[in-house]
C-alpha cells in the first residue's frame, strides 16, 4: 500500500480524530500531517497481519497526546501559571475552532467539551473516543493498550469529573 | 418505546455527551497530502541529530585512544633510550 492510498483511506479518520481531540483546526492539521510522515516512515516495519486502521488510529492517538503535551509545557513556560494547578486547564473559547462546535445552538456543547479537554489525559481519550468516535469499550481498550474493564473504570470516572467541574465551574443541573 | 424510556431515564450530562457524538464530520484540507509530500522530502536531506552526534563521539573516541597510543608509546621510547645507552632518568647524582 503506498501513502496516496493510505491517505486516501485514512485521512478523514484521522483528520476528524486529531480535530475531536484537540478541538482546533489548525492543531488538526499539523497533528494529520504529522501522523501520515510518522506512517509513511514506518511502513516498512508495520505487519501487514495487524489492521492497517487501528494501527494507524494509535499512531494518531498518540500523536495527539505528545501534541497536548508539548503545548502544555510552551503555556507553562510562556506565561505566568496559577499556583492552583489543576489537571489541565479549560481551555479559552477562542481557542475551540471546531466547526461542529461553532454551529448555531452548539454553546452548551461547546462548553461541556471544553471541560472534557480539562480531564486528565486517559479519562478524556477514553471519554472522546467513546462519545465523539463512537468506539465501544473493546475498541477502546485495544487502542489504548488497556483492558475493557479498565476502559470501563476510566469512562466513570470522567463522567464523574466532569459533572463536578461543570457544577463548580458554570453549574449543570 | 423502550429507546424513550432509556433518554428520559439519562442525566442531562450523558444526553449532551451523545450529542457530541452526532456532530457532523469535517471535511479533510484539499492540501494536506501535498503538505506531507513536501515534509517527507525535506526530511530525506535531513541528518537526524542522534546521527550526527554519534559520528562526533566516534571522531572524539577516536582522537583520544590515538592521543593515549602516541603518548604511551612516547614513552616507551624515552625509556629504551635510558636504558640501551645506561643513562640515569633521574635528576639527582647521588643515589
Amino acid at each position: 500500500m503506498n501513502l496516496e492510498q493510505l491517505y486516501k483511506e485514512h485521512a478523514s479518520m484521522v483528520y476528524n480524530l486529531a480535530l475531536n481531540q484537540t478541538g482546533n483546526r489548525e492543531d488538526a492539521e499539523e497533528i494529520t500531517q504529522d501522523v501520515f510522515v510518522k506512517v509513511y516512515r514506518s511502513m516498512e516495519k508495520f505487519r501487514e497481519e495487524a489492521q492497517t486502521g487501528t494501527w494507524i488510529y494509535k499512531i494518531a492517538l498518540n500523536t495527539c497526546l505528545d501534541y497536548h503535551r508539548a503545548k502544555k509545557r510552551k503555556r507553562r513556560w510562556g506565561i505566568f501559571s496559577s499556583l492552583f494547578e489543576l489537571d489541565g486547564e479549560i481551555l479559552p473559547e477562542q481557542s475551540i475552532n471546531h466547526p461542529g462546535l461553532l454551529l448555531e445552538g452548539k454553546e452548551e456543547l461547546a462548553r461541556i467539551y471544553r471541560h472534557i479537554q480539562a480531564l486528565p489525559e486517559k479519562q478524556k481519550s477514553a471519554l472522546l473516543l467513546s462519545k465523539m468516535e463512537g468506539k465501544s469499550q473493546k475498541e477502546i481498550a485495544r487502542i489504548l493498550n488497556t483492558s475493557p474493564k479498565a476502559v470501563e473504570s476510566l469512562l466513570q470516572r470522567a463522567k464523574a469529573n466532569l459533572a463536578n467541574k461543570l457544577t463548580q465551574n458554570e453549574g449543570l443541573r | 418505546m423502550k429507546k424513550a424510556s432509556n433518554i428520559t431515564e439519562m442525566s442531562p450530562l450523558e444526553i449532551q455527551l451523545n450529542a457530541l457524538g452526532q456532530l457532523p464530520k469535517s471535511e479533510v484540507p484539499p492540501f494536506l497530502l501535498t503538505r506531507i509530500k513536501a515534509r517527507l522530502e525535506e526530511k530525506m536531506e535531513y541528518v537526524r541529530p542522534a546521527i550526527a552526534w554519534s559520528a562526533i563521539a566516534g571522531v572524539l573516541i577516536l582522537l583520544a585512544v590515538n592521543i593515549i597510543a602516541l603518548r604511551s608509546q612516547q614513552h616507551s621510547d624515552a625509556e629504551q633510550i635510558i636504558s640501551t645507552m645506561h643513562l640515569n632518568s633521574s635528576n639527582s647524582l647521588y643515589q
